[in-house]
Order: structure tokens, then C-alpha cells, then sequence
């Protein structure tokens, strides 16, 4: 079976390559772009199964690759689950309308956590139920928990 | 001789009183109407003399000799007659004396000389005659007393006469009655003097009363225009602008504030009417729009819920002239306190382009805080783990447990920025509510699980009960109420010592949903209770303690709570335990509708 293709867009150097590592060690194939231009041509370039999209990027942001995704008919297919830090009520609601999958904090969540959403969204799994659920919004948990807990 | 001349039967049916007598003056003949009228036969009389049989008066007085009826017509040879004015009477036998009609003259009778007497009684007539003369005397005497009456006069009084007549009961009556009314008006008379004198009084206590209501009209008018003049000054002063307008936007008063903030000229604009066409006119540009807020091109219109005002209408604005400005402007009805009617309005104006910055670079704060900080202690976050996770190759213990101390003090980190960034959403009114159906034992029960492992690392037991099983879902925010559960529970579980014990108590009340998180861990001190739910508070006996906090947690938790229409609670004692108990309204419409700004 082919590796399902991945594209991470972070403009972080640190949790780009963190994304990259753990979908390297856990068999996909994976490509990273720093800032929303270079994620449009490599969606086109690379054909993605699914995109991990950061919001606030230099040059284009993740929201405005949302709106060029949705309104390309094939480009819309591809799911994206949103990493931002930034999360307002009203972005995540934006972000819904645009179709994407899952909306995640990333100082909430941890990169397994992460690769969990992924393998979810790639089975197929409904998640439009989740996108309301704390596990996918809280911003903050506020008990420390335990990491070898996971 | 024939005694009877032969008149005999004739004379007897004559009804007047008749006699013969000779030159003697002895009488010959009298008929029987005569002899009635002197009440004596006629055996009596015929034989006798004349001037000698009765006595003759005339008026008062007994007629002398020479005067009588034989006398003169035979002495004197002269008729006789009653003188005009005068009555004669006869007396009959037994002394009664009537008056008559009488005349006497000779008559030469077959050859002889006879005298003859004819008389009437005239009783009735004269008794008529004397009425009517009466009458006709009491009635003049009486006329000028009566007129005087008619007109309200009855000061005369009616003198009786002495002798009793037909009229005295009608004059004791009328001299009866004219004393009744005049006393009557005598009454009437005192009892208007008593009335106009009343009249006279009041009128005065009118005029005293009028005089004293002027003079304090005058000093209250006085008064008013002294604080009009303060009023004045103040709202000429007042640093917020402030235009009164007649019902029909016709400008009434504009203060000084209020001409600078919208660049008008002094006093150009009292008096007239503002339309919203005047939106074109560069003079009248920002007046027109602060007087139809709604023809502003960017417009905010605050909710009664959000400003706490019943009657007037809050929008906030923006200007461009004279300088590029937001407003705030408060439009409130002028009510007439007696016809309850619309007399007009006043609008205060307000420049909050400052306090717009400022909330402005507060949500740029946000998210600055929200990515800024977030990303680089996601980056730190993200690294360690990768590493705790053995992603990197296998770590030996220690290296394992100096790296997750490392990464629960940036854990640490995160809670703080993200408490900040709660806070910072809440005063700025964006916290962004979303409320939904939900199962609420759902969340709380998640939460209780998802803090499995901070129970069993401190050894506290946690314990939910449920007062009702039955919970049927209802309309409140999941992920805010997540929030409060999980900070009371982190609380309790921070501030309880091990083997302590938290219990978390799901019930109802009326319609309201009541939860209680208790513990018996450290408690806080009471003077500091009332503190407990203020921004960045942390009580006294736990600054030490080895365990963290923001002091921003129950600051959310009770704007969390409160936003929902509920209430939170706290009880406490020292070194026995703590316990908070909220509300939350199960029916969506004791939701507030709206999320009240916080103004700094």
C-alpha cells in the first residue's frame, strides 16, 4: 500500500520539523511549506491525501489557502485539518464554513495527538460531529497532564 | 172723618213708612210699615202728636222743636228734608234709633189739609255706606303701608284701632303678619350683613393668600433661575457634548463640548431643524449623523442589556470632520412628567476614539498573546515531547524526568498565557459564547476522568454524585463550562493534601442546574473570601505553597458562570475544606442575550 502524502504548512522551523519527524517515523510521506504561496504549488505539485495548515503565515495566510482549496472543485476534496495558535471564535467558524476537518491548538495538543487527528481523517472517520467538542477546541486544559500518560 | 181717606188698603201695601197728620201735628193715619218701623200700634199712635211720639236726631244730635216734621211744614210751611251730609234717625219704642229716609210736606186731600210724612229705614244702606267709607279709610290708611311692604319695607307698624270692626281681625292679622315679616327680614337682613361680611373676610384671606403665592412664586422662580444658571454653567462646561432637540430635531441647546466634537461654529445650529439630508452638507455632516446615528456609515447600536438603560438608545459612531473620530451617543427622550408625552430629546456625545484604541491594541494584545507566545512554547512543547516519546531513541529515567520537569513548567507556561488570553477576551467582550444543546453530566463526566491522573498523583479522591439521573440536555456553552468544572476541580485537587477527598455534586433547583465541587483540603482564610473571584487574587495561605496559579481562574470561572445567567458561591473554612456552588438556568430564555461590555 502507497504512503498516504501529507503536507505540513508551518512557518515555525521547530514545529514544522517536529510534524515532519513524527509523520516520517510513523510511514507517510511528507512534504513541509513555510508560508501559504508555497503551499498552493506544492498541493498542485504533490497531490496531498490530506493538509495540516498553519493560519497565521507570512506572505499568504492559512486562511486564504482555505478559500482557494474550497473553491476548486477537485482542490476541496483534499482534507485539511487547521493547526493555529491563534484560534478565535470567529476563525474556527470561518474555518468550518471553508471545510476543514478539525481545528487544533497547537500548544494544546500534542504532535501525537496530531498524528491521531490524522489517521482519523484519513479513515474516513466523521469528525463533523468533533468539531465542536472540547477535545478539538479547548483552548486550554487547565491540569497539567501527565506525558507518559500517553 | 174717614180716618183713612180712603188710601186705607192701598197704604197698607206700600213698603215705606207712612203718616198723616193734621195742622195740629196729630197724627190721623199710619200705615202698618210705619207702625212696624216705630214699633208702636196704631192705637198708640194715631191721636198723638207728631213732633212729640219719637224722638228725631239728626246725626248726633236731637232735632230742637222748630226743627221738627210738623213744625216745618205747617209752622214754617217748608218741606221737610234730610240736609245733604247729613243722616237722620228715628228712635223707636225701646230706645233704638235707625237712621232713615224721610220727607214731609202738606197735602190738600179732598178738600182738607193734611201733612204727610213718608219715611224708609235705611239701615242696610247706611251700614253699606258706612263699610264702604270704612273700608275706604282703612284701605288708605293701609295702601302707602302695603306699597311700602311690596318693597321690603316693614318698618311702619299697623295701628289698631280701639274699636272693634269687621276689619280689626284683618288688621290684628295684617299687623301680625307685617311684624312676622319683618322679622323674618330682620333675620334676612342680619344674615346677609353676617354672609357679606363672611364674603368680605374670605375675599380678603383671598387677596392675603394671593399676595403670599405671588411672593413665592417669585422666590421660587427666583431659586429656579439660579440653579438654571448653575445647570447652565455645568452643562456648558461638561466635557461630554450634549444637544437638546424639540420633538421635531429642531436643535434647542448645544453645549460647548458638543460643537467642538462635531466642528460647528458657535451657536450656528440652535434653532434649526437638523434632517438626515444634512449628512451632505460638510457643516452639518457630523452633527446629521450624531442625530441620526443609524446614517452613519459605520454604526454599532448597543443593547438595553449591554448599557443598562431602559429609556434611552445607545450607538457608537464614527465621524469624520472636523477630525476622523468615534462617538459614543446616548440618546434619551425628554417624557412631560404630566402628559407623559414626548417633548423632545437630548442626545450626550462622548469621544471614546481613545478608549476604542486602546480596546483596539487590546485585541491586538490577544493576539499577540494567543500566537506570539503560544507558537514558540508549542515549538518548545512539540520538541521535548518528541523526545520524551523516544521518538529521538531511547532515554535512561533521569533523563526522562529532568525533561517532563522541563516540560510541566512550560505546560505551566501555556495555562498562564492562555488564562491571560481568557481574561483578556472577557473584558474585551469577545469571548465568544456559543450555546448549544448539550448533555451536561457528559462534560462534567469527561473532565472528571481527564483528571484521573492529577487525582491519583496527589492522592485525592474524587467522587461525583449525582443528585438526578435523569438530566435532560440543555441549552449552555460545553467548552466554557468545561472551563469552570476543570478550574474548580484543579483547584480542589491542587489545594487538598493527600488522602484528602473532592466531591462533585450534580443536582436541580427550580430551574436552575446546581453544582457543587467541595473538598477538606487548605481552605481560605475568611477576610480574604469576598477576594476570592477578583483578577489575579491568590489567598494568603497558598502564595507558599508549593503549588502554582495564575489567580485568574475563578475570575473566569465566575464571568463563565454569570454570562450564563447564573450564580457562584463559596464557603469555606480554614484548614477544613473549601466548596463552590454555581447555577446554571436550564431554560434558554434566563440566558442573558447578550455579552455586557466592560468599560475601563
Amino acid at each position: 500500500m502507497d504512503k498516504k502524502k501529507i503536507l505540513v504548512v508551518e512557518d515555525d522551523n521547530v514545529l514544522r520539523d517536529v510534524l515532519l519527524e513524527k509523520l516520517s517515523r510513523n510511514g507517510y510521506d511528507y512534504r513541509g511549506a513555510e508560508n501559504g504561496v508555497v503551499a498552493m504549488e506544492k498541493v498542485v505539485q504533490y497531490h496531498p491525501d490530506l493538509i495540516l495548515l498553519d493560519i497565521l503565515m507570512p506572505e499568504k495566510g492559512g486562511m486564504e489557502v482555505l478559500e482557494e482549496l474550497h473553491n476548486d472543485a477537485e482542490l476541496s476534496k483534499i482534507p485539511v485539518i487547521v493547526i493555529s495558535n491563534s484560534g478565535q471564535p470567529v476563525e474556527i467558524e470561518r474555518a468550518r464554513e471553508l471545510g476543514a476537518k478539525a481545528f487544533l491548538i497547537k500548544a494544546v495538543f500534542e504532535p501525537s495527538e496530531v498524528l491521531e487527528k490524522i489517521e482519523k481523517v484519513l479513515s474516513g472517520a466523521d469528525l463533523s460531529g468533533e468539531f465542536d467538542t472540547l477535545k478539538i477546541f479547548s483552548p486550554l486544559p487547565h491540569l497539567e497532564s501527565n506525558p507518559e500518560g500517553n | 172723618m174717614d180716618n183713612t181717606l180712603g188710601f186705607g188698603p192701598l197704604l197698607s201695601f206700600i213698603a215705606e213708612g207712612l203718616v198723616l197728620f193734621d195742622e195740629k201735628g196729630t197724627i190721623t193715619l199710619i200705615n202698618p210699615h210705619a207702625s212696624l218701623l216705630l214699633d208702636r200700634t196704631s192705637d198708640e199712635i194715631i191721636g198723638k202728636g207728631l213732633d212729640e211720639i219719637f224722638d228725631i236726631y239728626l246725626d248726633d244730635n236731637l232735632l230742637s222743636n222748630e226743627k221738627r216734621v210738623a213744625h216745618t211744614v205747617f209752622g214754617a210751611g217748608k218741606h221737610f228734608v234730610v240736609p245733604h251730609g247729613h243722616t237722620l234717625y228715628f228712635q223707636a219704642k225701646g230706645g233704638i234709633r235707625f237712621p232713615v229716609f224721610a220727607s214731609a210736606k202738606v197735602l190738600t186731600i179732598h178738600g182738607e189739609t193734611r201733612g204727610i210724612l213718608v219715611f224708609r229705614d235705611i239701615s242696610t244702606e247706611k251700614a253699606l255706606e258706612n263699610y264702604k267709607k270704612n273700608t275706604a279709610e282703612i284701605l288708605s290708611r293701609l295702601t302707602p303701608l302695603l306699597q311700602k311692604a311690596a318693597t321690603g319695607d316693614f318698618s311702619e307698624k299697623i295701628s289698631i284701632p280701639e274699636k272693634e270692626d269687621e276689619f280689626t281681625e284683618l288688621m290684628v292679622g295684617l299687623a301680625l303678619m307685617m311684624e312676622d315679616l319683618r322679622e323674618l327680614k330682620e333675620t334676612r337682613d342680619k344674615a346677609e350683613a353676617e354672609k357679606i361680611a363672611a364674603i368680605e373676610d374670605k375675599r380678603k384671606l383671598t387677596e392675603q393668600y394671593s399676595k403670599e403665592l405671588e411672593k413665592k412664586v417669585e422666590e421660587k422662580t427666583r431659586e429656579l433661575n439660579l440653579s438654571k444658571v448653575h445647570i447652565e454653567t455645568v452643562i456648558e462646561n461638561l466635557t461630554s457634548g450634549l444637544i437638546e432637540y424639540g420633538s421635531n430635531f429642531t436643535v434647542v441647546r448645544i453645549n460647548r463640548a458638543a460643537e467642538e466634537l462635531l466642528g460647528l461654529e458657535h451657536r450656528s445650529v440652535t434653532g434649526k431643524q437638523i434632517k438626515p439630508e444634512d449628512t451632505t452638507d460638510p457643516k452639518l455632516e457630523s452633527l446629521a449623523r450624531v442625530s441620526y446615528p443609524g446614517l452613519a456609515p459605520e454604526v454599532r447600536k448597543l443593547s438595553k442589556e449591554v448599557t443598562g438603560m431602559n429609556n434611552a438608545e445607545v450607538h457608537e459612531i464614527t465621524i469624520n470632520r472636523p477630525l476622523e473620530k468615534e462617538l459614543q451617543v446616548i440618546t434619551a427622550p425628554i417624557i412631560s412628567p404630566e402628559t407623559g408625552e414626548m417633548q423632545g430629546f437630548i442626545k450626550v456625545i462622548r469621544d471614546i476614539t481613545r478608549e476604542r484604541m486602546i480596546a483596539k491594541s487590546k485585541s491586538e494584545f490577544i493576539s499577540i498573546a494567543a500566537h506570539q507566545l503560544r507558537t514558540p512554547l508549542s515549538a518548545v512543547k512539540w520538541a521535548m515531547k518528541l523526545v520524551i516519546d523516544g521518538d529521538m531513541g531511547p532515554l535512561n529515567i533521569e533523563q526522562l524526568q529532568f525533561l517532563n520537569r522541563g516540560y510541566e513548567t512550560n505546560q505551566k507556561m501555556i495555562a498562564l498565557v492562555n488564562d491571560l488570553l481568557n481574561v483578556a477576551r472577557i473584558e474585551d467582550g469577545r469571548f465568544g459564547y456559543v450555546f448549544e444543546k448539550a448533555n451536561v453530566l457528559d462534560v462534567i463526566e469527561s473532565i472528571i476522568n481527564s483528571s484521573k491522573l492529577a487525582s491519583k498523583e496527589r492522592n485525592v479522591e474524587v467522587e461525583l454524585v449525582k443528585h438526578t439521573e435523569t438530566l435532560e440536555p440543555f441549552v449552555f456553552d460545553a467548552e466554557k463550562l468545561s472551563l469552570v468544572i476543570q478550574n474548580l476541580l484543579d483547584n480542589a485537587l491542587k489545594y487538598t493534601n493527600s488522602g484528602g477527598k473532592v466531591v462533585m455534586e450534580v443536582g436541580t433547583e427550580g430551574d436552575y442546574l446546581k453544582v457543587k465541587v467541595s473538598d477538606n483540603g487548605v481552605g481560605v482564610p475568611k477576610k480574604q473570601l469576598d477576594r476570592l473571584f477578583s483578577k489575579f487574587f491568590r489567598a494568603e495561605n497558598v502564595i507558599h505553597m508549593e503549588t502554582t496559579g495564575s489567580g485568574l481562574g475563578l475570575f473566569i470561572v465566575k464571568n463563565i458562570v454569570n454570562r450564563h445567567g447564573g450564580e457562584i458561591k463559596v464557603a469555606s473554612e480554614e484548614g477544613k475544606g473549601t466548596s463552590f456552588t454555581f447555577t446554571l438556568p436550564l431554560k434558554e430564555a434566563l440566558i442573558p442575550k447578550e455579552e455586557r461590555l466592560t468599560y475601563y
